[in-house]
């Protein structure tokens, strides 16, 4: 039962903190409320399911945001009908995504490189693509908003069941399951947690380290090209800084749900349950009559909360397993 | 092993070779040399802003440079330290932070460089103009617009009103927030809900949908319409109405960004109060001209009708504020009746395209 408890840690803390903010704002229990809360999660969850496949193999992918922004502009600058704003070429948005999605894994082609081939630190690596792909964003778009967005181009973002259940939603809960799928039951994903967790070790076993690190940074771009799919659909506009700061919750809600910075340890389910955390936060802080002075200091400290306890509860967890014969 | 190195020099080469090529820039007009430091240039006011300038500062015969401090105080000091090494014969800034740009603006006062302002100001130092929107009239006239919209629509001022505001530590938003919550006061049975944002598309659709969801909205206004997210929130709940079909919640921004006169064209906006960035940017680009010809400078509080008159159909006056001579360009609505205006900054920034 303790052991059940300590692995859930951050779902009694989503428990809590959603009973609570319920209690102090009642209208927070509504079915659309609810669906908002995971509306506003897609994003981030899809980007942090790139980020922990990086984070299983030992290494960080801090450029998902810049991805997502770069393959957002450029996309829908193709596929724009606006006249003033747009390429004017309006290619047929199947083909815009899928070169959307080609740009993302380039994206992660570029860094493994870096990181396989020239042993540069990813975090560096990564910060610079970062840098890099904003930069460019700048140079391609001067620094326009697009928009006039056509609906077969925005449907995946944009669109509802019934007028109530975005499509996105519905996208990014499979992906985890699709995912959490992959790592637990395919060869690419146990060598994965075997990378993480000791990458010399991996590759004298026989793991082909290089093609699945380079496989995990490929999905993480592609999945950042997904997402800026999807918000782009649901904004029906991209602007020059879409997804700038998102980093920084990708991180906040990997660590929340107990993935680990030093790699080979975590799964998809736990950071989950984190995305699920910081969209209660946000979406609460919102519904809720606070002054808006307060929102980021109160939102700052729950997810500081929120990353203690879980820390607690593994130490918990790290001492009940060494005292266990 | 002998690969690898080998690689890895020839990627640091380009990197080298790719930062040479850029840096190597430079302008080579005659006339004085003047640049405009921008806080940032990640959106179409900012760009309009600059570009503005620049073009009109060229087109008197000066070499206008543009430099971005990309909205961090340390990159603008270093900016302004550049400008004041290579000797400008005038800075145009826009500060990120107003106290920590007063330093700058004291060593390029030293140097003997002329300092004007574009947009906001420093907090101290010497400034010859400062060229800005006037902010109170910004969101004055977005919550003026706001309140007789929901009277024409509903009969009466009342009910539940959204605003998206941005961080108070910003002169200009809080100068706007401030001037909308003193219209919205004076009609007691207007609900205020007041929601802090950081200017990104993600928060005003997130801000939009989850407050939208919970409360019956009668309108909604923001600090800035330059950022996109709350039609396509609206619209996600179903609630992005045509102006004049039931249920039409009121929506007026400041800015009128362009993609808001294409929504006000189409009726799914009914408002924006503009921020004439065209105007006090051409303003200012011939005053400095005036200034460094020794032609023209401001003595007193006045219209505009100084000499030479270049910036005709523009209404502003010289007023002497606390940090030292400025213009305040007037806001005016921008409702379906004018939307198409040529002169409005969202029409103008086409022909940059």
């Amino acid at each position: 039962m303790t052991r059940f408890l300590l692995r859930n840690a951050v779902w009694i803390v989503l428990l809590f903190t959603t009973i609570a903010f319920v209690a102090v704002e009642p209208r927070l229990l509504s079915v659309r409320i609810f669906i908002n809360v995971l509306e506003h999660s897609s994003i981030l969850g899809i980007l942090v399911i790139g980020m922990i496949f990086c984070l299983l193999a030992g290494r960080f992918d801090l450029s998902s945001e810049s991805t997502l922004g770069f393959t957002a502009l450029v996309g829908a600058w193709m596929v724009s009908t606006n006249a003033f704003f747009g390429s004017g070429w309006q290619l047929p948005p199947a083909l815009v995504i899928v070169l959307m999605l080609a740009m993302g894994a380039a994206v992660g082609c570029i860094n493994s490189f870096f990181i396989i081939k020239l042993r540069v630190n990813a975090f560096i690596v990564t910060l610079a693509m970062l840098l890099a792909l904003r930069g460019f964003t700048y140079v391609f778009t001067n620094a326009n908003t697009m928009y006039d967005l056509p609906p077969s181009f925005t449907a995946l973002g944009g669109y509802s069941i019934g007028g109530l259940l975005p499509v996105s939603v519905i996208l990014f809960l499979s992906l985890f399951i699709v995912s959490q799928f992959v790592l637990s039951y395919t060869a690419f994903g146990r060598d994965l947690y075997a990378i993480g967790g000791n990458r010399e070790a991996a590759f004298a076993a026989g793991i082909r380290v290089d093609r699945r690190t380079l496989t995990a940074f490929v999905l993480s771009g592609m999945l950042g090209a997904l997402a800026a799919w999807v918000l782009a659909g649901r904004l029906q506009a991209v602007t020059i800084n879409l997804g700038q700061g998102m980093v920084f919750e990708v991180f906040a809600a990997a660590v929340i749900g107990g993935g680990s910075l030093a790699g080979g340890k975590g799964t998809m389910m736990g950071p989950l349950g984190g995305v699920l955390l910081l969209g209660v936060i946000t979406t609460g802080l919102s519904v809720m009559p606070i002054s808006s002075f307060w929102v980021d200091a109160v939102r700052g400290v729950l997810i500081l909360a929120a990353v203690v306890l879980w820390r607690v509860t593994e130490i918990f967890e790290e001492r009940w397993r060494t005292s266990t014969p | 092993m002998q690969a690898g190195r080998i690689l890895r020099h020839a990627a640091i080469a380009a990197v080298l070779a790719l930062g040479i090529s850029v840096g190597g820039q430079s302008a080579s007009a005659d006339g004085y040399k003047v640049v405009y430091i921008a806080p940032q240039l990640n959106n179409a006011a900012d760009i309009v802003i600059a570009r503005n300038w620049q073009d009109v500062s060229e087109s008197l015969g000066m070499d206008a440079v543009i430099k971005n401090a990309e909205i961090s105080a340390k990159r603008e000091a270093d900016e302004w330290a550049t400008a004041i090494a290579l000797g400008y014969d005038a800075i145009v800034g826009g500060p990120v932070d107003s106290l920590a740009a007063t330093i700058s603006v004291k060593k390029a006062n030293e140097a003997g460089i002329p300092v004007f302002m574009l947009g906001r100001t420093s907090a101290g130092g010497k400034v010859e103009l400062i060229a800005r929107a006037d902010n109170i009239s910004l969101g004055t006239i977005a919550a003026e617009e706001l309140v007789r919209r929901i009277e024409e629509q509903r009969g009466e001022i009342a009910g539940k009103v959204l605003e998206l505001h941005g961080p108070m530590d910003q002169v200009n938003a809080r100068q706007r927030s401030e001037a909308i919550q003193a219209v919205l006061a004076k009609h007691p049975k207007i609900e205020l809900i007041r929601k802090l944002q950081h200017w990104t598309p993600e928060e005003f659709f997130d801000i939009t949908k989850s407050v939208a969801s919970a409360n019956e909205l009668v309108g909604i206004t923001m600090g800035s319409d330059v950022i996109p997210g709350v039609d396509a929130a609206l619209d996600s709940l179903g609630q992005l109405k045509k102006i004049g079909e039931p249920g039409h919640i009121v929506v007026t921004g400041i800015d009128a960004d362009p993609r808001i006169l294409d929504l006000i064209g189409n009726d799914l906006w009914d408002a924006s109060a503009l921020q004439d960035m065209v105007g006090y940017g051409t303003i200012l680009a011939h005053y400095v001209k005036h200034y460094l010809d020794g032609s023209f400078k401001i003595t007193a509080a006045g219209p505009i009708d100084n000499p030479g008159a270049p910036y005709h159909g523009i209404e502003a006056r010289w007023n002497e504020a606390t940090e030292g001579w400025e213009i305040q360009t007037p806001s005016r609505p921008v409702d379906k009746s004018n939307y198409t205006d040529p002169s409005l900054w969202g029409n103008a920034i086409k022909k940059y395209q």
